[in-house]
């Protein structure tokens, strides 16, 4: 069965109450939802307590999934939601998109090319010096490797800004990289 | 200016688009619209190779996290016992206030129905005093590990011990749960072994017995495998 819809079907077995399928959908899904979180706030034990929260957060609202977009998709959706509540009350990150394009980031000069030896190292320590914004998208992308429409609903941005987010992303990336010492040619 | 405000030439527009290209994530036309400009303008074919390499840096960066630690599940199925438990007790005088309203109802007489109503407000208020004291406040969860109290589970259907190897993850226990129709009663328990139900029919000794001999040689990620003591006799 595709893993979509034996995701769909396992949300429908919760919705009568079956623990198993939850624990079947924890134990597909509990990797990325644990990364994607971490990636964000940047704690593990942060996303070790949210993880917990999101698939509490499906039991209880297991009948509310609607089929439109995908079980991962709605899992990741819930995922930030919960992750950036954490910032916001951390006060650590600006949640605007206008602030996102221009946030200063924890440290614009990143003594990197001191301390990394190869090129693969100094572009992941500037990708680790992007917003929390930034980083996100990036990482919806390329690793959780969602189309724009997905990443549209899970940042609940149009997808017109998804696609400008992650133009903005790379370009600051490539800010950074400079900075570092690294000229890729572009923009 | 937002984001999207901005005025974008041809160039910058498919630019954007260029990370689903390379991920295969693009719509069909999309999809076309890259090719077509990557062929009339070669000199873009660098940014393929710079959104490669941020790709592979975004991987490994995730690759380098392990995900929820064990025990996680435990405790998530712990907290689901709880918010059922809580659930049910809520439930109660809700079912009780519907039932002593339609008892009334059915009644003729003023007084004769202030009466019943009376009485059966008392009857279920004593329900729910004697099921708050059954099922408890909610505030315990119902799942129990072995380092908790002792006291068993209730078992029904085929019950069997089981312990994994300290290789098999999370993923590959839920897997073969699943594949099952299995689920986890209780642990892991010292030793590291588990309450697991194979099946929620009781069956004879010999077919418990097969049900579980065929668990057990299905994955080498099992390493020990009875019928736990104390299980429903069929």
């Amino acid at each position: 069965m595709e893993q979509a819809a034996a995701d769909r079907e396992l949300v429908e077995r919760i919705t009568s109450g079956d623990q198993t399928a939850l624990a079947a959908l924890f134990a597909r899904h509990q990797v990325r939802v644990f990364r994607f979180i971490s990636r964000i706030t940047g704690s593990d034990a942060v996303a070790e307590e949210l993880v917990n929260e999101v698939f509490m957060d499906v039991w209880k609202q297991a009948s509310r999934f609607e089929a439109r977009s995908a079980v991962s998709t709605w899992l990741l959706s819930i995922a930030r939601n919960k992750a950036f509540s954490v910032m916001r009350r951390r006060r650590e990150v600006a949640m605007d998109d206008d602030a996102a394009t221009t946030l200063a980031d924890d440290a614009d000069t990143p003594d990197i090319t001191a301390q990394k030896s190869n090129k693969a190292d100094v572009i992941r320590a500037c990708m680790n010096h992007l917003s929390a914004e930034h980083r996100e998208i990036i990482d919806l992308v390329y690793y959780h490797e969602m189309p724009i429409a997905e990443v549209s609903t899970i940042v609940g941005i149009p997808e017109n800004t998804v696609k400008t987010r992650m133009f903005h992303a790379r370009k600051r990336l490539s800010v950074l990289l400079a900075e570092a010492g690294v000229d890729r040619g572009w923009p | 200016m937002t984001e999207h405000d901005e005025k974008m030439s041809e160039r910058e527009e498919v630019e954007m688009l260029l990370p689903w290209y390379v991920s295969g994530k693009l719509a069909p036309k999309d999809q076309r619209r890259v090719e077509d400009y990557l062929n009339a303008h070669p000199d873009m074919a660098h940014q393929l190779k710079l959104i490669e390499d941020e790709a592979e840096a975004s991987i490994t960066s995730n690759e380098e996290i392990s995900g929820a630690p064990a025990g996680s599940l435990d405790r998530l199925l712990a907290e689901v016992a709880a918010y059922e438990k809580k659930r049910v007790v809520a439930n109660i005088p809700r079912r009780l206030l519907a039932w002593t309203e339609s008892l009334a109802n059915d009644l003729t007489a003023p007084k004769l129905r202030w009466a019943a109503a009376a009485v059966a407000t008392v009857v279920a208020i004593q329900a729910v005093t004697i099921g708050v004291l059954l099922v408890g406040d909610g505030t315990q969860p119902q799942f129990k590990t072995a380092s908790g109290d002792k006291a068993q589970p209730a078992a029904t259907g085929v019950i069997a011990l089981v312990r994994f190897t300290p290789e098999a993850s999370i993923n590959e226990i839920g897997s073969l749960l699943e594949t099952f129709g299995a689920s986890i009663v209780a642990g892991p328990m010292p030793g590291g072994i588990y309450r697991i139900r194979l099946s929620t029919e009781n069956l004879s000794d010999k077919d418990a017995i097969a049900l579980i001999e065929r668990f057990k040689s299905s994955n080498k990620m099992i390493s020990f495998a009875a019928k736990a003591p104390g299980a429903k006799k069929p």
